[in-house]
């Protein structure tokens, strides 16, 4: 049997003369301020687009009872700054800074049920092309569904884009890298297999203490479901204006 | 809870919580981001009561270091190129404590840590961790069964 109030002694004498970092660095201050601006960024985003949604749809309303047209209300996902589908596919993320301009047919997917986002990880955008029934079926946890584009914004933490795609697996397979310029700005692309039939493609953008990813998953085959190929995601990946 | 009243219980807290981090990940890097991810979570959702506050901490630290894990993701040290915390492990090497925790595997150093340094029982081990009172006490047995070999091994 162990002498359980011994150890108890020496595991306090012992761990107790370990260094301290100074207090300052204690509490992430930082971290704190920067994970609030996005939130009342999107609060302020959220309120314009109610307000300016609310301005449209009263002047449309007015128009319409004056011509006998049909009104249409644009379509707000909230809390999704603005995503606007039918007449406008455009897709803008006032929050984190950047737009994209999808399919007509595309949507955004719904938020990822269950699994821990990684710590660094400050939003997480799923675009799609298939339909509800179909997404429903293909989605689990920690897995990006092929042929949908997400767009992930994280905290950087000093970590080039090259590092991040290593961390992302990039590094543990035989990997494609390249670089590219997104919206004028340079980004590191790579390309991994994630298994036989799937591959990983991946566009790195540094945007000051934030690291904006695009990825996507091909694969099996050329074509996923509605006839989207790489072409189509690249064509998407494309579109993205950054402010 | 204020976000003032959490940030002065986590400062009452840290040097305990960081330095049984420190016993369990062995590197200062990945403790001091542990436990500010703990204290983000706290900020977010702080623990129902005070007197589990150390507990909580502790565990919630520990799984923050799991999330890359769960991920098909290198560890970060290799992207650093740093193979770890040298200054720590050494440290550690010399205690009597260090060597007997380092035969040990991540998971049986955090319950043995949260035992006997936090001075949590199993039944507020298994709380913590999410796990059945029997896992605890079958994981707590290995630990020691490992530790006491290690001591004949010295000895």
């Amino acid at each position: 049997m162990f002498p359980e109030l011994s150890i108890e002694r020496i595991f306090h004498r012992e761990i107790d003369s370990l260094p301290l970092p100074p207090e300052s660095a204690w509490i992430p201050n930082g971290l704190r301020a920067r994970r609030s601006v996005p939130l009342t960024a999107l609060v302020i985003c959220a309120t314009a687009v109610l307000v300016f949604g609310a301005v449209i749809t009263v002047r449309y309303a007015g128009d319409a009872a004056g011509t006998g047209r049909r009104v249409t209300t644009p379509l707000v996902a909230l809390p999704r700054p603005t995503c606007l589908r039918g007449g406008c596919n455009v897709y803008r993320n006032d929050a984190f800074g950047y737009g994209i301009v999808l399919p007509a047919d595309w949507r955004v997917a719904p938020a990822r049920r269950g699994g821990t986002p990684p710590s660094t990880e400050l939003d997480h955008v799923e675009f799609t092309g298939q339909t509800s029934d179909e997404w429903t079926h293909l989605v689990g946890v920690d897995v990006v569904v092929p042929w949908d584009l997400v767009v992930e914004v994280h905290e950087r933490r000093g970590v080039l884009a090259m590092d991040w795609s290593r961390v992302d697996g990039c590094g543990l397979n035989p990997c494609v890298v390249g670089e590219t310029r997104l919206s004028q700005a340079p980004a590191y692309t790579a390309s991994w297999a994630i298994s036989p039939s799937l591959r990983m493609h991946a566009y790195y953008l540094e945007r000051g203490d934030r690291m904006l990813i695009l990825r996507y998953v091909t694969g099996p085959g050329t074509e996923g479901p509605h006839a989207v190929t790489e072409r189509t995601l690249q064509e998407i990946v494309g579109s993205i204006t950054l402010d | 809870m204020t976000a003032e009243r959490w940030a002065e219980l986590y400062r009452l807290e840290f040097p305990r919580i960081y330095r049984a981090l420190l016993a369990v990940l062995r590197d200062r890097e990945r403790a001091l981001d542990a436990l500010h991810d703990a204290f983000v979570a706290g900020l977010r959702h702080p623990p129902a009561h005070d007197a589990d506050l150390a507990g909580w901490l502790f565990v919630v630290a520990v799984r923050s270091t799991r999330r890359f894990r769960r991920l098909p993701l290198l560890p970060l040290e290799w992207v650093t190129g740093s193979s770890g915390d040298d200054e720590i492990e050494a440290a550690l090497d010399r205690m009597e404590v260090g060597r007997l925790l380092a035969g040990l595997t991540e998971r049986q150093r955090a319950m043995v840590v949260a035992q006997f340094y936090l001075g949590l029982d199993h039944r507020e081990i298994a709380r913590h961790f999410g796990v059945k009172t029997g896992t605890v006490s079958a994981t707590l047995a290995q630990a020691k069964a490992r530790m006491r070999a290690e001591v004949r091994n010295v000895s």
